[in-house]
């Protein structure tokens, strides 16, 4: 059967300020649910933007990519090495997830892959996600490194 | 509301809220994706699975300290507590509150001057034990009373007195050994140093709830001094301090006053209608002094002494005892005749069964008091054979409630345990003071004393009739003094106020409440220490540990020297050997005011039963009605260990007494204790 997860959203840099520096909001008045292909995107985003050691009942998921926000790590090469060991790490989880749970082919992750790293502003990057489920979709989506597109 | 730090989450708490939690809205949002990783599990579930694992642990605290039993198994902790006194509430039931240790307290002055003592004067044992004066008005102990110490050349060095302190608050931290003061707040110029010189036991903490849960099952009850449950429930209760109450009433083979008994008649009914009611209570010093052959109170108010000042009861014709006194005059029902139990000079007893209703020596004015005319005979109808005394306005007869025994001192009336000291001087600042160390069951000679009951069936009582009797060499009766320091019961006057209140006491019944029969221990243990040892052992602590051992031990249980040495060896690891045979001795304060003196290398009895034990009588010769060995068998020297019939005489004497396994109490100090390492 078919299930839905709660689907959740980038906020607009405009509105991050606001939004006191978040950077994902469910962004409705009342919840929308999610599934197929952005559902795997939104379990992705959610741990691969989680920092590691932050999640009470779990402290070995999410990534150390929320910790390179701000740091100085600015060389490209770098920065690009690093947001590849932190995508394979997320891969690793949501796999592990997947083997237990059993979702339908259009939620279960096949692989995702670092696809383009563009520099942003002085000393940033804007970083894109190629993120590809069983079923072959393909869903590119940017991780929120400066600014939103 | 319990607190919050008694409560832990740990990982399988958090886990199984999680679980459950989650099968619980999959169940009832079955389209709702509640898998790991998700938003909804994470943002739905696991954000408020560590409340709920906190509000499980609640509940299910809740629910296990709504019964006694599931809260026997909790941790002693504050919500436990609380709980259980909630619940134990239900049946008036209250935790008890502790026990602030006693102390008797040796003051020492560099000289003799009026010594006044406030309630509030504190005494510091360590600095964080305090102790203030056990009393109820503060100590005014004039000079006189300062007892003069003596060197070697008969000099004065130092003058002391005791007095009795209890601790600011209640507790074991209390407990300590014989030792001294280290400081005291200024009440005398004179005062140099206090110490105590036996250890400190009797502090207790606040009851434990293991022990609260263990009084439970009496606590159903009725709240009456009817039977032993609601006995046990009502004192302990109403007295926090008692540790143990054993209720003895009719039939009970160890309860005297149901009998009716006669001494010269033989005439023994079984008549019921009273209650002793045994009690455990902590254990503190007093002192009496009183006048040697001197003129005292019975402490059980009986009647039963009648007196004539001109008479010689013992010239010809003798006055005998089963003699009828027959009193003609001024009771209320005269005429009457009475049985003489005992004669003197000038005095006689009579039963107290059967006494005096009035006490004409308290007729005003006293004295002189009223007189009674009299006769004496064993010829009936008016036996007047041999005494006939018409009473005048300042002769004849009268009635009291006063005993007056040549070289005795009578006791006040509450139990009267181990006697620690009598000391005999003369009245006013005394020259030199005698003490009295070796109490016998004979005659005392030079040195010694001994105790006579005349109420064995009251012992350990407030109708105690106790006297102390010295050897009246140097001493003059009437006039020398004698000053005892014995140790009784803490809080004994309260229990008995209590249960012979009109409005607490079963109407028809006599109650009586008792100490238990002391019994009082000795052991000298020679130690060798475990190869290997790398410490000593702390010889002052084991003592006090084995004291207290044997003082705490459940009677429930046979105490055994076995016991005792391994208890030792369990506590101080370092001991590698006790070094047999230990020798341990024991007295019995027996109700009739003998001392039977035993010794064991097993069990601690005061029934020996030779050959299955070892405990035997080592004083059998000594005592009043003689349990000698030799006595069944001449070939077998005396004192050795029983056989049969010399133990069916024993257990009957004492069950004559009123005496038996459960009215026992095993009490020993640190100064009946030695330890001795030997290579």
């Amino acid at each position: 059967m078919t299930t839905y997860d709660v689907h959740f959203q980038i906020v607009p840099e405009a509105a991050q300020v606001a939004a006191n520096g978040k950077v994902y909001s469910f962004g409705y008045t009342s919840a929308v649910g999610v599934q197929g292909p952005q559902k795997l995107v939104n379990r992705w985003l959610k741990c691969f933007c989680t920092l590691k050691g932050t999640d009470i009942s779990d402290p070995t998921y999410g990534t150390g990519f929320p910790a390179l926000l701000g740091s100085n790590v600015s060389r490209r090469d770098d920065f690009t090495d690093a947001m590849a060991l932190y995508v394979d790490d997320c891969n690793t989880q949501i796999r592990a997830f997947d083997s237990a749970q059993f979702p339908p082919a259009t939620e279960r992750l096949k692989d995702a892959t670092l696809t383009n790293v563009i520099p942003y502003g002085a000393d940033g990057y804007s970083a894109y996600v190629t993120i590809k489920n069983i079923a072959g979709t393909l869903l590119t989506v940017q991780v929120p490194t400066g600014t939103p597109r | 509301m319990a607190t919050t730090t008694t409560i832990t989450i740990d990982d399988q708490a958090f886990a199984d809220a999680d679980a459950f939690l989650t099968a619980l809205l999959s169940e009832k949002i079955p389209d709702a994706d509640f898998s790991r990783g998700g938003v909804l599990r994470d943002f739905v579930v696991t954000a408020i699975a560590y409340s709920f694992a906190y509000l499980e642990k609640e509940r299910q605290k809740t629910r296990d300290q709504q019964s006694l039993l599931s809260l026997a198994s909790q941790p002693d902790d504050e919500s436990t507590s609380d709980a259980a006194n909630a619940i134990i509430s239900n049946w008036f039931l209250n935790r008890r509150t502790g026990q602030t240790a006693r102390v008797t307290t040796t003051l020492h002055f560099s000289a003799a001057a009026d010594v006044s003592i406030a309630l509030s004067t504190r005494f510091f044992r360590t600095t964080d034990a305090v102790f203030v004066p056990d009393a109820t008005a503060a100590y005014v102990i004039p000079a006189s009373s300062l007892m003069p110490v003596y060197n070697a050349n008969s000099v004065v060095t130092e003058y002391v007195t005791t007095i009795n302190l209890v601790a600011k608050d209640v507790g074991t931290v209390y407990n300590l050994p014989a030792g001294r003061f280290i400081q005291a707040d200024q009440f005398s110029p004179f005062f140099t140093y206090a110490e105590n010189q036996s250890a400190i036991i009797d502090g207790k903490d606040i009851e434990s709830t293991a022990d609260l849960l263990v009084r439970a099952p009496t606590a159903i009850t009725v709240r009456n001094l009817v039977n032993a449950r609601s006995i046990d429930t009502v004192l302990k209760e109403t007295f926090s301090n008692i540790t143990r109450v054993l209720s003895l009433g009719f039939g009970a083979p160890e309860m005297l006053r149901d009998f009716s008994s006669e001494a010269v008649t033989r005439l023994r009914m079984h008549v019921g209608g009273f209650t002793d009611i045994a009690t455990q209570l902590p254990i503190t010093e007093v002192v009496e002094t009183g006048t040697i052959g001197g003129s005292f109170t019975r402490p059980d108010n009986v009647i039963a002494v009648f007196k004539d000042a001109t008479a010689n009861f013992l010239g010809a014709p003798a006055v005998l005892p089963g003699d009828i006194l027959r009193v003609v005059s001024y009771l209320a029902d005269a005429p009457r005749e009475y049985i003489i139990a005992t004669v003197s000079a000038t005095a006689l007893t009579v039963s107290s069964r059967a006494a005096f209703s009035e006490a004409t020596d308290e007729v005003l004015p006293s004295p002189p008091g009223a007189f009674c005319s009299y006769t004496i005979g064993d010829t009936a109808p008016n036996f007047s054979d041999k005494r006939s005394v018409t009473a005048t306005a300042l002769t004849g007869g009268q009635t009291s409630r006063t005993l007056q025994v040549s070289a005795c001192v009578v006791l006040q009336g509450r139990p009267h345990y181990r006697i620690k000291r009598v000391e005999l001087f003369e009245v006013g600042t005394p020259a030199t003071i005698e003490y009295v160390t070796t109490r016998v069951n004979g005659t005392p000679a030079q040195g010694q004393y001994r105790v006579i009951s005349y109420t064995p069936a009251n012992a350990q009582s407030a109708y105690a009739v106790d006297l102390v009797e010295v050897n009246l060499t140097g001493y003059t009766d009437g006039v020398s003094q004698a000053r005892i320091t014995y140790d009784t019961l803490v809080g004994y006057d309260d229990i008995q106020t209590f249960v012979t209140d009109p409005f607490e006491r079963v109407l028809a019944s006599n109650p009586l409440v008792r100490g238990y029969t002391p019994v009082y221990l000795s052991l000298n243990i020679a130690y060798r220490l475990r190869i290997g040892a790398t410490t000593t052992v702390d010889t002052t602590a084991a003592i006090a540990a084995v004291a207290t051992y044997i003082n705490t031990f459940n009677l429930v249980h046979t105490l055994d020297l076995t016991a005792i040495t391994q208890y030792l060896r369990d506590s101080y690891p370092q001991i590698g050997a006790i070094i047999s045979p230990t020798n341990l001795t024991y007295n019995l304060f027996a109700p009739d005011g003998q001392v039977y003196s035993y010794s064991t290398l097993d069990v601690v009895t005061i029934f020996p039963n030779y050959p299955v034990n070892n405990a035997h009588l080592t004083n059998g010769t000594a005592l009043r009605t003689l349990i000698n060995y030799a006595d069944v068998d001449p070939s077998v020297p005396a004192n050795t260990p029983l056989f049969a019939g010399a133990n069916a005489t024993l257990r009957n004497q004492l069950a004559a007494l009123g005496v038996s396994d459960r009215t026992l109490i095993y009490l020993t100090s640190a100064n009946d204790i030695t330890l001795t390492l030997v290579s």
